[in-house]
């Protein structure tokens, strides 16, 4: 070709080139723009795309006994987890995938019989039911089988949003031990996160909690929980179009909750609530009201609590998870209710456990010494007194011999000086020992009981009577300042008042009678308070601790469960509760050590106990039997006695005191008794 | 046919554009090799292995394309039109359909290929000697019926499959050779203008709604396209219209893209691509995984690759010996260049989605072969050209 023909060409060809050369500078400026201008603009697109930060949870910590034996730790089990929303996001048909999954759980379905479609309704269900929380994914199966794992990864391309994650799940290894004292976990209410926000602050804790955690509902697992949870850890996790991670990067590691140590001995509260239940299950041959009682052991020198036990027994093992109807009567709607810890909230009338308390007061006032004797007759108490147990007559009688033979009419005797003398000793005295005000125990819901006074009769009742008087005073006067508008006639004018009179009259009679009986301190309650009846009532720990400060010379210790908490990663001591006395008894030491003389003439000699460890020649000490008139179940009837003993040993430099009682056991020596000789066989290792 | 020595023969093989093409072809392995990791489970480098395939048996055909003087298609002309109809034609009885489109051959069982893509080369040929003795007669408006009436029996067919994308390709191919044949720049180019204004004006009305009066009469108006190919032009006007669709498609690949920045995330280390976000990420939208995972370095690079080919192919247009090679250089650089820009335009937002792949790039047997095939023509062209100039 000649070069002249194809000039034209060339330039058309340039022209093609130039054209060439402006498309790729477009392209070339169009992906500047984008990838250097607007590049961080992107990057956080495209990150937010991919990847969701989600809170991985922390390992629940220990709760272990005073020697370091496991009593709840968390370990993980795998649970298959539905994440439902990203599920939807990726897969129109999510409902087939729930179908096919429901196929492959089929067999390890708790519900063996449940058919595939019965199963796909159920976990819609579960979906639906965590609608409101829709950023979790719903859990679908806890505890997945190895095998059922296998099915699942292999058919994983079909099961999107499906995978099997490792939760930390609660396990209490001793099952029943301790039960109520360690309480249970579950997820939190929406009324308690304000309660369990607080107790965080109070660390100076930053944690907030939030719907889905999993928080103590009881027990050391509730007031601890601060301690106890850990914080969760954050994953920013990768998801790819078929919801499943395929990336994981760990902001921030999950830190584990510390170790709880108790101030438990695990193989003393063994025998205790072993001791317990076979006493139970032997009186209750007899009286079959008896199905619950609660015992308590206590370091007199500390507050520390070793032991503390309350059947029925409590297996939180089995208040994790799903909870059947039946299971949830039994812990908490039946009579006797295994949830409820009664060595903590239960309130018992004391019996003559209290005349330790009366004994002092009388000491204290002055209107007694110990060896002052009289006859025991009741015909000194007059008509309002009460009888011996039983009729007896225990002859001459003094502050040792009425402790050890419990004679009722001695401590009635003195407990009259006392209250006639100083009308609110006993009570000062009461509390003192920590009868009738909350302890401040580490753990919730402990009763708090009264310790009764004149003063306190007066301020419990009058407001209630005053009420009434006024209520029927102004409802005779608003009943007659109308009829007597009504009435012109002079006469029956007359008449009126005079019958407005005589009603307000009645009313006053009523209000004064009432007023004598109820309101007023009446002999009978001096009485009747002396020995233990009455308005007393006392929580088994405030029992044990009274014992514990009249044997530890006069100091009233707060009683606590908590040892130490331990960082479970350093092993380092995060805190130390630290025996905390209250207060220093105004008994002086003296009358302490009378007291407590007395008290070992119980379980010796004459005494009402003295055969209890008549065949542990080791055994020195003293305790108290008590006999606490109630009602029988479902009557008024004065025939049921709770069965009530408080002991410690040993006699010289005292260690442990026991508190016990068995409902409707009848003779406290034969029922908690027992369960304190075990409880003290143990704790020395006497054998 | 003079003959010329062995020597001689060689110094028309244009070294810079077999090294851009071979540097492309490596790029192709590298880029598969993260981009298509996640497709196949069952085997990560499948891809991988079909397009080293793909490339090892298209070299061979652009070597006997090469071998081959170009002037021998020449005389074949009419037959290649008319075996390029019939191909186009076998489509609609013996195709399978994808995506709602008929656009494959069955060849085995696992195997199909795609007519449309040997259609371009078929149409470039043809066209090629359709033009070359029409230097200097393409000054009026009537002269550019003939070529018009032409071209437009292959590109209704690939249009009504329907294939709107390479139907586009085939009118880049017009355009660009056109235009190198000496179309009157002003004439030309306003028609090609007119064109696609009436085209956006009427895809305008066909989707327009509560336009004043008189328009209100042109809403709707209706147009010879699919739903989908709708869907895409509306989507590419207003990505927000569909975020599940193509919009939503578009506007991942651009995330992708941005995201990579200056350096990239790294080989196998794009989170869009990677995590499936980005859909047809080993296909049509390769583009976005260069630009995720090797950054704003990666795609100029690349970029900087076609542009040297193509302008080497230019370069081989120049010193052809006829004007039929020139025309068919011109219209493989036409073909090329409409496909990068659509491609690379698309993944990047600048450009609707048509579905048309990045030439050597793109996972593809028909496309790979069909491109060989064109390299096969422009170094035969080369071969048989006077001595480089440049």
């Amino acid at each position: 070709m000649e070069r002249k023909e194809r000039q034209p060409y060339h330039r058309r060809l340039v022209g093609l080139g130039v054209a060439v050369v402006l498309i790729f500078l477009i392209l070339g400026f169009n992906l500047w723009r984008l990838q250097i201008a607007k590049a961080t603009y992107y990057a956080g697109l495209a990150a937010g795309n991919v990847m969701k930060n989600v809170t991985t949870p922390a390992v629940r910590g220990e709760i272990v006994d005073r020697n370091n034996v496991v009593l709840a730790r968390s370990i993980p089990k795998f649970a298959l987890v539905l994440d439902w929303t990203d599920l939807q996001k990726v897969n129109q048909d999510w409902k087939n995938v729930v179908g096919k999954l429901a196929e492959y759980i089929k067999p390890y379905w708790p519900n063996a019989n449940q058919s595939v479609e019965l199963i796909t309704e159920d976990i819609f269900v579960m979906i639906r039911n965590q609608q409101w929380k829709s950023y979790r994914p719903v859990v679908i199966m806890e505890d997945v089988p190895s095998q059922l794992q296998a099915v699942i990864a292999e058919h994983s391309n079909e099961l999107p949003g499906v995978s099997i994650e490792p939760i930390p799940m609660r396990v209490y290894t001793q099952n029943t031990t301790l039960g109520q004292v360690l309480g249970y976990v579950r997820e939190i209410s929406e009324n308690e996160i304000e309660q369990f926000n607080q107790q965080a602050e109070a660390k100076g804790d930053t944690y907030r909690y939030a719907q889905g955690d999993s928080v103590g509902k009881m027990g050391v697992e509730k007031s601890y929980d601060a301690w106890l949870r850990g914080n969760h850890g954050i994953d920013s996790v990768g998801i790819d179009s078929n919801a499943r991670p395929v990336d994981r990067v760990t902001l921030q590691e999950a830190q584990p909750g510390n170790t709880i140590k108790l101030t438990i001995d695990s193989e003393l509260q063994k025998v205790v609530e072993q001791k317990l239940d076979e006493v139970v299950k032997n009186i209750s041959l007899v009286h079959p009201d008896a199905q619950a009682g609660a015992a308590i052991v206590i370091d007199v020198k500390t507050g520390k609590i070793l032991a503390m036990a309350s059947r029925p027994f409590m297996n939180p093992n089995e208040l994790i998870g799903v909870i059947s109807d039946e299971t949830a009567q039994r812990y908490f709607s039946s009579e006797d209710a295994a949830s409820f810890n009664r060595a903590l909230t239960g309130l018992y009338p004391p019996g003559s456990t209290f005349k330790m308390i009366t004994a002092m007061s009388a000491l204290q006032a002055g209107v007694i010494t110990p060896e002052d004797s009289f006859y025991d007759s009741v015909s000194i108490l007059g008509p309002q007194g009460i009888e011996e147990w039983g009729g007896n007559n225990f002859g001459s009688v003094n502050l040792y011999r009425g402790l050890a033979k419990s004679s009722n009419i001695y401590f009635q005797v003195v407990g009259r000086r006392v209250f006639e003398k100083q009308p609110e000793l006993i009570r000062q005295i009461a509390h003192e020992f920590g009868l009738g005000v909350a302890t401040g125990i580490d753990i919730p819901g402990e009763g708090t009981g009264i310790a009764p006074s004149p003063q306190w009769k007066k301020d419990y009742y009058k407001p209630t009577y005053d009420k009434r008087r006024e209520d029927q005073l102004k409802a005779i006067d608003q009943k007659y300042s109308e009829l007597l508008a009504n009435t012109a006639d002079e006469k029956q004018k007359q008449n009126l008042q005079k019958q407005k009179n005589n009603e307000i009259a009645r009313v006053e009679a009523d209000y004064k009678e009432k007023t004598q009986f109820y309101v007023d301190w009446r002999l009978f309650d001096s009485y009747n308070n002396s020995i233990g009846q009455g308005y007393n009532s006392y929580s088994l720990i405030q029992m044990a601790n009274y014992v514990a400060t009249i044997v530890n010379g006069g100091k009233h210790y707060k009683p606590y469960l908590v040892d130490k908490i331990i960082n479970p990663v350093t092993g380092e001591v995060v805190k130390e509760n630290q025996p905390e006395l209250i207060n220093q008894v105004s008994v002086s030491k003296e009358n302490l050590e009378i007291v407590k003389k007395a008290m070992s003439g119980v379980t010796s000699g004459e005494g009402t106990a003295n055969w209890l460890f008549s065949d542990v020649p080791q055994f020195s000490g003293g305790g108290k039997t008590g006999t606490a008139q109630i009602g029988s179940k479902g009557t008024s009837k004065g025939e049921s006695y709770n069965g009530m003993f408080v002991a410690f040993a040993p006699y010289d430099d005292p260690q442990i005191a026991f508190a016990g009682v068995v409902e409707y056991g009848g003779h406290g020596g034969d029922t908690a008794g027992l369960v304190a000789k075990a409880a003290f066989i143990k704790y020395f290792g006497w054998k | 046919m003079a003959k010329k020595s062995d020597r001689k023969f060689l110094q028309g093989f244009d070294f810079g554009m077999i090294l851009a093409l071979a540097l492309l072809l490596g790029a192709s392995l590298l880029i598969l090799s993260t981009a298509s990791i996640n497709v196949l489970k069952s085997d990560p480098y499948h891809y991988v292995k079909s397009q080293t395939i793909w490339i090892i048996t298209g070299i061979i055909m652009a070597v006997v394309v090469a071998a081959i003087d170009y002037e021998h298609w020449r005389k074949l002309n009419w037959w290649i039109y008319g075996f390029n109809i019939l191909l186009l034609l076998l489509v609609f009885f013996v195709g399978s359909s994808a995506k709602g489109a008929q656009r494959w051959i069955p060849i085995t069982s696992t195997q199909s290929i795609q007519p449309s893509e040997f259609a371009k080369i078929l149409l470039i040929i043809t066209f090629a000697n359709f033009l070359s003795d029409r230097r200097g007669k393409l000054n009026e408006i009537k002269d550019f019926i003939l070529p018009l009436l032409f071209v437009m029996p292959p590109t209704l067919l690939i249009f009504l499959q329907p294939d709107l994308g390479t139907a586009l390709v085939f009118g880049a191919i017009f355009v660009g050779m056109m235009f190198v044949a000496g179309a009157n720049p002003i004439k030309f180019g306003g028609i090609i203008v007119g064109t696609i204004a009436t085209t956006i004006t009427a895809i305008y009305l066909h989707i327009a709604t509560n336009l004043p009066w008189p328009l209100k009469y042109l809403q709707g108006l209706p147009l010879p396209l699919k739903d989908y190919q709708i869907n895409r032009l509306i989507v590419f006007i207003d990505p927000s219209r569909d975020t599940s669709g193509d919009g939503y498609h578009v506007m991942q690949s651009v995330w992708a893209i941005g995201s990579g920045g200056l350096w990239g995330k790294g080989y196998q280390h794009g989170t869009q691509g990677q995590y499936n976000i980005l859909p047809e990420h080993h296909t049509d939208f390769i583009f976005s995984v260069v630009g995720e995972e090797f950054g704003f370095i990666g795609t100029s690079i690349l970029l900087f690759i076609f542009c040297i080919l193509l302008l080497r192919m230019l370069n081989v247009a120049m010193k052809s010996r006829d004007n039929f090679g020139t025309l068919i250089v011109a219209g493989v650089v036409s073909m090329m260049a409409f496909h990068i820009f659509v491609n690379v335009g698309m993944a990047s937002g600048i450009m609707p989605v048509t579905g048309i792949p990045l030439p050597f790039i793109t996972s593809g047997g028909s496309s790979m072969w069909a491109n060989m095939l064109a390299v096969g023509l422009v170094m035969s062209v080369g071969l048989r050209g006077d001595r480089p100039m440049f």
